[in-house]
């Protein structure tokens, strides 16, 4: 029973410890610079891609 | 806004098969314009990524080297005068596009995106059609 206490708290402290995501759809991630834009765009390659460049205003 | 708008209703909501992706850059242009101000549901198709730019790191980038993206559907070539940073633009991509030094692939590119949208809608008809 102790051992099960245990892993039951050893779980809840690895949840805690995750970081949680905002909800989707209200918060920015910012831009880790060119390399972040690169890399996206050749993740999908064979893919038509549109990039926009956007004030929020 | 009113470009993301746009997007959203007239490129996204009514083509909602077509594998095409979106990236968008925000970022600081006007007096007043802050991360606290984007709107999330402007733009919530699930095809597209939303970045705050804060150094504006993209649209310099897009600015200094516009003259190398040569679209090969043409545009009109118009760019903002007297800014630091490519901005209220839009760039659109074939599927064979890559990205090593600069991204190749340029179908076309253009500023304002409302002023340039019909350009754009017909070339993005052109590029998801084209398997």
């Amino acid at each position: 029973m102790k051992s099960l206490r245990s892993i039951v708290a050893m779980i809840a402290l690895a949840v805690l410890a995750v970081p949680h995501a905002a909800p989707a759809g209200t918060t920015l991630s910012q831009l880790r610079g060119m390399q972040e834009l690169k890399s996206w765009f050749n993740t999908f390659n064979g893919h038509p891609r549109l990039i926009l460049l956007l004030s929020p205003t | 806004m009113a470009g993301a708008r746009w997007a959203q209703d007239e490129l996204l909501a009514k083509n909602p098969k077509a594998d095409v992706q979106v990236f968008v850059i925000w970022f600081r242009m006007y007096p007043g314009d802050a991360e606290s101000k984007w709107r999330s549901e402007l733009l919530t198709d699930r095809r597209v990524e939303h970045r705050w730019d804060e150094p504006k790191t993209a649209g310099r980038w897009f600015l200094t080297n516009l003259e190398s993206l040569r679209p090969s559907r043409g545009g009109d070539g118009v760019f903002p005068q007297r800014a630091d940073a490519l901005w209220d633009s839009y760039l659109l991509f074939d599927r064979g596009a890559t990205w090593n030094d600069t991204p190749s692939g340029v179908l076309s590119w253009g500023y304002t995106v409302m002023r340039t949208r019909a350009q754009l809608l017909k070339d993005f008809q052109f590029a998801i059609a084209n398997r």
